[in-house]
């Protein structure tokens, strides 16, 4: 349905039966990915300082934390090097306080008098100074600087999910709804045109009656850790699922959702599902020692006394032996936009999912190629099958 | 009926998180939360989403430009060109740019200026001026450091050790 309005109010509900009144899901996730990419290579600010004997003044400034004076560093000039000093964080124009970090700086001349200058970093006691040295009388440098702010932008800031889709429920506004069937319950007597009381009164019963569809839909998500969201805290302690720092309102929910679904016991499909609804696009598939075997088939690394001896190696003792039928191994994926944290943050959760859910008879792994061989542990250099 | 957008283009730098929508005051119709995260988004996402693309709209080039110069300063040609309001198909003389396109030309042995002030319109055929503010250079001849710099409120001047050489130009 999508749109704001007096029958579509927000919250936005991506989807619709119309292009031309719609906002998708796909046109979202394209609008999030996108503002999140171009943030990501945005320069923080741009600043012109120039000298004049031992003073020194920003002449301009423009950046992400706003333009001109009242945004720009305290700057100093010490000998010839001029310190430009920004500190950790910023009100942003809604009032929200955003953390920053200057990780990058670049200096050059900006007049006709300034010759080559040189530019230095460092990070102390919470703030970041950018020094940049020769800068002479009557010259000017222009400064650029690249940090943590935009950069550090994710989907999930624009409510962007990598599970989000298009609203089956309002592909048509409650509310539009509500307004054409108030209409047509209407006796003949009262008129139809959108002007005068009659109209006033239809519009605000099906807004009401909107809001209230939505109530029910809302109570409906809070009772699925898949969707809810106000109640996602109940179900994270329900389920006895563990918060992170950093997590989003989606990588919970993901979260709990996997874990109920280690509930509905260790079947092949519950396994794989619960183990796709956890990782979402870094899950490729689950590898297995059997397929469509028997367990009278051989199967290499099988040591079945009296059927398959396989090597002395595999004898447990005793009489017991040794399956390798029992292992499964979980394919991923991972990509650049995957910070290390964010990765190990999921094989973790992916461990504990299948140590719950799996007997204690299996044993299990990860891997991020398909290859035949095994895993050592987590450590990044193992994270590809060592054939 | 044609549309015509909020605010002025991203080259104004009156970029606002009102342009897109953003009011500090906005909220969920009756504060309420949303109704199912995996279809819904939600009022404050918007806002972010708005004050998120104001940023970079106010940070983003307004033209990239590549150009060519021989030393005695007798030719210059631009090679490509990028602007918020087109991007250049072929190649141009410096002096003698197409509508748009910046114009550049030899000041002196070492010494180039690129005109581009003015008014450009944008994909809604909405007029603006764009005023340089800020610029780069690289330039692929010489040791001396390439300097790009603004003067006064229409030209980018460009300064490296000859005019001989292939430049790129940044200006915001």
């Amino acid at each position: 349905m999508s749109g704001f309005g007096a029958l579509c109010p927000l919250p936005l509900r991506l989807g619709g039966r119309d292009a031309t009144t719609s906002w998708t899901s796909a046109d979202h996730a394209a609008a999030v990915r996108d503002l999140v990419l171009v943030a990501r290579v945005t320069p923080f600010a741009h600043l012109v300082v120039t000298r004049t004997g031992s003073a020194v003044a920003v002449t301009r400034y423009r950046g992400v934390n706003g333009s001109g004076s009242t945004a720009a560093p305290t700057i100093t000039l010490a000998t010839d090097t001029l310190h430009a000093v920004y500190p950790m964080a910023w009100d942003d124009e809604r009032g929200e306080r955003r953390e920053v970090s200057i990780t990058q700086a670049v200096a050059t001349p900006a007049n006709a008098t300034q010759g080559p200058v040189t530019t230095t970093i460092n990070a102390s006691s919470g703030r970041v100074r950018v020094s940049v040295a020769a800068l002479v009388d009557g010259g000017a440098v222009q400064i650029t600087v690249w940090g943590c702010y935009l950069d550090a932008a994710q989907i999930a800031d624009y409510d962007g999910a990598t599970d989000k889709t298009d609203s089956e429920t309002e592909a048509e506004p409650y509310a539009a709804t509500m307004l054409a069937m108030l209409r047509d319950a209407r006796g003949s007597g009262f008129t139809r045109s959108r002007g005068g009381l009659v109209h006033v009164e239809n519009l605000a019963l099906a807004r009401a009656h909107g809001a209230t569809w939505r109530r029910a839909e809302r109570l409906a998500c809070a009772g699925n850790p898949a969707l809810a969201l106000e109640t996602a805290e109940d179900w994270r302690k329900v389920l006895g699922v563990r918060r992170r720092d950093g997590d989003t309102d989606a990588t919970l929910r993901t979260r709990n959702a996997a874990k109920l679904r280690a509930m509905l016991g260790a079947t092949r499909q519950t396994v794989d599902d619960a183990v796709a609804e956890l990782l979402g696009p870094l899950y490729v598939r689950t590898w297995r020692n059997y397929g469509s075997e028997t367990i009278v088939d051989d199967n290499t690394g099988t040591f079945w006394p009296g059927i398959n001896p396989g090597t002395p190696t595999s004898d447990l003792g005793g009489g017991a032996w040794y399956s390798d039928r029992q292992h499964i191994v979980v394919e991923v994926t991972r990509s650049a936009r995957v910070s290390d944290a964010e990765f190990a943050a999921k094989m973790t959760d992916l461990v504990e999912l299948l140590d719950l859910m799996l007997p204690a008879t299996c044993t299990f792994d990860w891997c991020t190629g398909a290859d035949d061989g095994f895993t050592l542990d987590e450590d990044l250099l193992d994270e590809g099958c060592l054939g | 009926m044609t549309t015509t957008p909020n605010g002025t283009p991203a080259w104004t730098r009156a970029t606002d998180h009102t342009f897109y929508g953003g009011n500090v005051n906005k909220r969920n119709y009756q504060d309420e939360p949303i109704v199912n995260p995996r279809t819904d988004v939600s009022a404050n996402a918007i806002q972010r989403m708005a004050a998120d693309l104001a940023a970079v709209a106010r940070m983003a080039d307004f033209c990239n430009i590549a150009f060519s110069a021989s030393a005695a300063g007798s030719s210059v040609t631009v090679t490509a060109c990028r602007t918020m309001a087109g991007i250049l198909s072929g190649s141009y003389a410096g002096s003698s740019p197409p509508a748009g396109f910046p114009s550049v030309t030899h000041v002196s042995a070492s010494v180039l200026s690129i005109a581009i002030g003015g008014g450009y319109s944008d994909d809604y055929s909405v007029n603006a001026v764009f005023a340089p503010a800020f610029a780069g250079a690289t330039c692929t001849s010489g040791t001396y450091a390439t300097k790009a710099y603004v003067s006064g409120t229409a030209m980018v001047m460009v300064e490296s050790g000859t005019s001989s050489g292939a430049y790129h130009v940044w200006i915001a």
